[in-house]
């Protein structure tokens, strides 16, 4: 773990169990975390939180919007446009992944098809690109 | 018991009533031609001449013809006997064959003048001493019937037509033969039957031939095997046989009448010149008579010169001219006449000696007048007229008898004419009734069957009805036109349109088809084109996967079609159209599918967060495990990783049923693609110590086909070829090209699958019984979802297996022709 810097990625993910595991294993990783449940708390954060993340690991089905309305209003949100998306998935059909990295979606993972640890270094190398 | 039962039994009970007819007329002849030679022979053995000959004088029957009589009898029974047996064939045609050969024995012992003489074998002593006309032996002619009547019954049952036909001639010709002869018998006529100077045929012989013949007619009259004239009569209609009985009796009328009206004729002119000869010959004596009375009274005027003598010499001698006048006018020819005269004559100088002789005893007395008559020519002149009259009465007698023998045979003639005519008329009466009856009595019966199959036929069209109104599908029946004849209310409800608004019309113009687009489908590409062209029933779509229908009100609404072709005498003359609304089952379907789809995307959360916290504890993020701890972490792991991929697979399944799925063909390279699924599988090739062979075409073409789909399959069957095969087996993969076609071919050297469980391969969740023994691991599906890939990619896919030896499949791609489908969901994801 040799950042630079500290490096925040904002997760949005409903499912309280999985955001647990995604903090806990990101915190073992050595990257911080601002954890939030639903859309409406993401941009929340965004407007009034203390850090501005570095990256959005965001699940494509929200409680209260689906990955689409996100990232149209991830643009809309002043020094937000071109925050990195990854976007972490359940599902992954061609016109929602094609749909998200016209987008500007970094990355589109599947979460049963792949490993916790993999998509924390996917973060990673583009956390070193940045 | 039913009434058509009822009906059906009664006729057959007349069917079997009219052969056993023929079969109880064919007894009686056998019974006949049995009997009727029995007592010819009984009658050799005590030397009976009426049994030999039924009429003394006429000719007896040869022992030998009885004989082979008697033999023709058994053989009729044994004709008559149902069914023919083989054993009884053989033996009739044994007979057949007996009764040929002495007829043709017979006949070249006669022609060749042999002393081979098989007639002579029976009774020959008897024979010996019988010399009328000829010696007695078999007639010429009754030998040469028996060796047709041995041919026709050869022949009669013969599978070849033209030897039935033989057969057919023959009991024609048998018949002509002893009608000719009894005819001959009737009219006696000795060449009507008999040859040359060889011994006529008995009479009784040629009734026994009729007989047989008639026997031999009627034994295969119900088959039409030897119908001799009854069948040929049978096939003319009713009009035909009314017509020519009519002109038959006529005819017979007309000849009897003009045979009896001409024998009577002659009777009546013969008889009229009898009466004639008998008045001549009464003349000739009045006219003898009246001469002597002349001479009497000359004499006794003469003698006593008494003058009253002379009264009657004057009677006499005036009386003789009016006789001789009548003679003279009855006389019959020319010659008579000359005679006649010549005796008128006669007379004259008789009578001038006489008178001469009366005036002499008147001049000169008694004395003068004797002297005159002693001297004179009277005596010798008397004795010439006498001699001259008996000449006339001799040939007047000859003829007389002639007249008297001709008159006799007239009226035999007349009177067998009109029994003979008789009996012709009565017989063609008989047989034209019987004929019509028997032709009436089987239109009746055709009538009845008919009328019995009018009603079975009615029964059927009501059965159909129902069936067709409980049927739950739409039910369109087409003529060869396309043109509505029939629909089921079903269909009317489904449609919106009533029966009347469609019968009659051309289907596709009523009920256009629409592709499962809502496109409407141009004609070759409708069901009922295929149908008509190839004569074969079509229950899937030709094009989609499913068919639309407009209904009245404009709502479209899915229909799957079942269509197949009314075939009659091997040309299709219409079809039958099946119609299902599958509106609910779509329904059904696209919310299962979506069920599932939202099953499996609850589903994987879970896994998701089961395999990140596994993931983690195995990482040793949550502290170090021990051994045994991380053992059973382990197997957590691999269960849910198990899991992840059961739930992969059938949303795979949901996709690819929901015919849903995008295919994008692009051209691509199948062995890049290939060699990417190999290098995935390397890992577990290795870990199994399993030697992989690959061969692929070195100028592969680019195939026009959906990567992802295909890659997916083959995937599937690699991944199962290593894991089916035990360590340190063989798996291969070959790619080649053949016609237009990429053919890939997987194998390996395996469990192999049994082959009772082969056909249930492609079944979802079916595992071989050793595949579950060896590996647990396995969901069942994927083999289903490689045969469904492979059909929505336009290929096919087929297998080879063998417990213990392995598992081969091929997969056959077009290398170009798929087409794109705009689906709403990829595999894989």
């Amino acid at each position: 773990m040799e950042m630079k810097k500290t490096f925040t990625v904002l997760v949005v993910e409903d499912e309280k169990l999985l955001l647990e595991a995604i903090g806990r294993k990101m915190e073992i990783e050595g990257i911080d975390t601002v954890l939030c449940e639903t859309g409406a708390e993401a941009f929340e954060y965004l407007e009034k939180g203390p850090v501005k993340p570095n990256l959005v690991w965001l699940d494509y089905h929200l409680s209260d919007m689906d990955g689409i309305s996100f990232m149209n209003k991830l643009h809309a949100s002043p020094g937000c446009s071109d925050m990195p998306v990854v976007v972490v998935s359940n599902t992954a059909s061609d016109e929602k992944v094609h749909a998200m990295m016209l987008l500007g979606a970094k990355r589109y993972v599947v979460k049963a098809e792949s490993k916790l640890l993999d998509v924390i270094r996917t973060i990673k190398e583009l956390g070193e690109d940045l | 018991m039913k009434t058509s039962d009822v009906q059906a039994e009664t006729d057959e009970k007349n069917i079997l009533r009219g052969r056993s007819t023929f079969q109880l007329v064919n007894k009686g002849i056998a019974a006949f031609l049995i009997a009727l030679p029995s007592l010819v022979l009984y009658g050799w053995h005590i030397d009976n001449e009426i049994l030999k000959r039924v009429i003394p004088g006429f000719v007896a029957m040869n022992p030998l013809t009885a004989i082979t009589f008697i033999v023709t009898g058994i053989t009729l029974l044994l004709l008559q006997r149902k069914p023919q047996t083989t054993l009884f064939r053989r033996i009739h045609l044994l007979l057949g064959v007996a009764i040929g050969s002495v007829g043709a024995l017979v006949l070249a012992s006669l022609l060749f003048n042999l002393s081979f003489q098989p007639d002579r074998w029976f009774f020959n002593e008897k024979l010996a001493t019988i010399h009328d006309p000829s010696p007695n032996r078999m007639a010429p002619n009754t030998a040469f019937v028996f060796l047709v009547m041995g041919i026709t019954i050869v022949f009669m049952d013969s599978r070849s037509r033209l030897e039935r036909h033989f057969a057919h001639i023959g009991a024609c010709f048998i018949t002509f033969i002893a009608l000719v002869a009894i005819i001959g018998y009737l009219y006696n006529q000795v060449n009507w039957y008999g040859v040359q100077s060889y011994i006529p045929m008995a009479m009784h012989t040629a009734i026994c031939f009729l007989v047989t013949a008639v026997g031999l007619g009627l034994s295969r009259v119900d088959e039409g095997k030897l119908p001799v004239f009854f069948a040929i009569i049978s096939r003319f209609s009713l009009e035909t046989k009314i017509t020519v009985g009519l002109i038959i009796g006529l005819l017979l009328l007309v000849v009897v009448s003009l045979v009896s009206y001409v024998g009577f004729e002659r009777s009546i002119q013969s008889s009229q010149q009898i009466r004639e000869s008998y008045q001549r010959l009464r003349l000739r004596d009045e006219l003898l008579l009246e001469l002597v009375n002349a001479e009497t009274g000359e004499r006794g005027y003469i003698l006593t010169g008494n003058e009253q003598f002379l009264e009657i010499y004057f009677h006499g001698a005036s009386n003789y001219r009016t006789f001789m006048d009548q003679l003279i006018q009855k006389s019959q020819s020319e010659q008579e006449l000359r005679s006649l005269r010549h005796i008128d004559r006669l007379i004259q100088q008789k009578l001038n000696s006489l008178q001469n002789t009366i005036e002499i005893r008147r001049t000169r007395g008694l004395a003068a007048a004797q002297e005159e008559i002693e001297r004179g020519a009277g005596k010798t002149m008397m004795d010439d007229i006498r001699a001259e009259i008996g000449y006339i009465a001799a040939t007047e007698a000859a003829q007389l008898a002639q007249l008297e023998e001709m008159n006799r045979q007239s009226i035999r003639n007349a009177r067998i004419s009109v029994v003979l005519g008789n009996v012709a008329a009565v017989i063609t009466v008989l047989g034209g009734l019987s004929l019509i009856g028997s032709d009436l009595r089987h239109r009746h019966k055709l009538q009845l069957k008919l009328e019995r199959q009018k009603h079975s036929i009615e029964i059927a069209r009501a059965k159909d009805d129902a069936t067709l109104l409980s049927i739950g599908d739409g039910i369109v029946v087409v003529d060869m036109n396309r043109y509505i004849t029939r629909v089921n209310p079903r269909l009317e409800e489904m449609t919106g349109y009533s029966a009347a608004e469609l019968l009659g019309h051309r289907l596709s113009e009523v009920l256009p088809l629409l592709d499962d687009k809502g496109t409407p489908l141009p004609e070759e590409q409708r069901p009922l084109w295929h149908v008509f062209k190839t004569g074969k029933s079509l229950n899937s779509p030709v094009v989609g996967s499913y068919y639309n229908y407009v209904r009245k009100d404009g709502v479209i609404f899915p229909a799957a079609l079942t269509v197949s072709p009314i075939i009659y005498e091997k040309k299709i003359v219409g079809a039958i159209l099946v119609v299902r609304d599958i509106t609910v089952e779509r329904e059904v379907d696209r919310m299962k599918t979506e069920f599932i789809s939202l099953a499996s995307h609850q589903l994987r959360t879970p896994l998701s967060a089961m395999r990140w916290y596994l993931e983690m504890l195995l990482d040793g993020d949550a502290g170090k495990l021990n051994d045994e701890q991380r053992a059973f972490v382990q197997n957590v792991n691999i269960s849910n990783d198990q899991m992840i991929g059961l739930v992969n697979s059938l949303l795979n399944v949901s996709r690819i049923e929901s015919g849903r799925i995008i295919i994008e063909p692009i051209p691509t390279d199948v062995e890049e693609l290939i060699r990417g699924v190999l290098s995935e599988v390397m890992v577990r090739l290795k870990e199994k110590k399993q030697e992989l062979i690959v061969s692929i075409h070195p100028k592969l073409p680019k195939v026009k086909t959906d990567p992802r789909l295909l890659r997916n399959a083959i995937m599937n069957l690699v991944t199962n070829a290593i894991k089916y095969t035990p360590e340190g087996g063989e798996v291969s993969i070959l790619v080649s090209k053949k016609n237009e076609k990429i053919l890939i071919q997987i194998s390996d050297t395996g469990y192999g699958i049994p082959k009772s469980e082969q056909p249930k391969l492609y079944q979802k969740f079916f595992r071989a019984s050793n595949a579950i023994k060896a590996e647990t691991d396995g969901n069942g599906l994927g083999l289903y979802l490689v045969k469904a890939i492979i059909a929505s990619l336009n290929g096919t896919i087929q297998f080879e297996s063998e417990v213990g030896h392995g598992t081969t499949f091929w997969i056959r791609i077009p290398i170009s022709g798929l087409e794109s489908q705009s689906g709403e969901v990829s595999i894989d994801s």
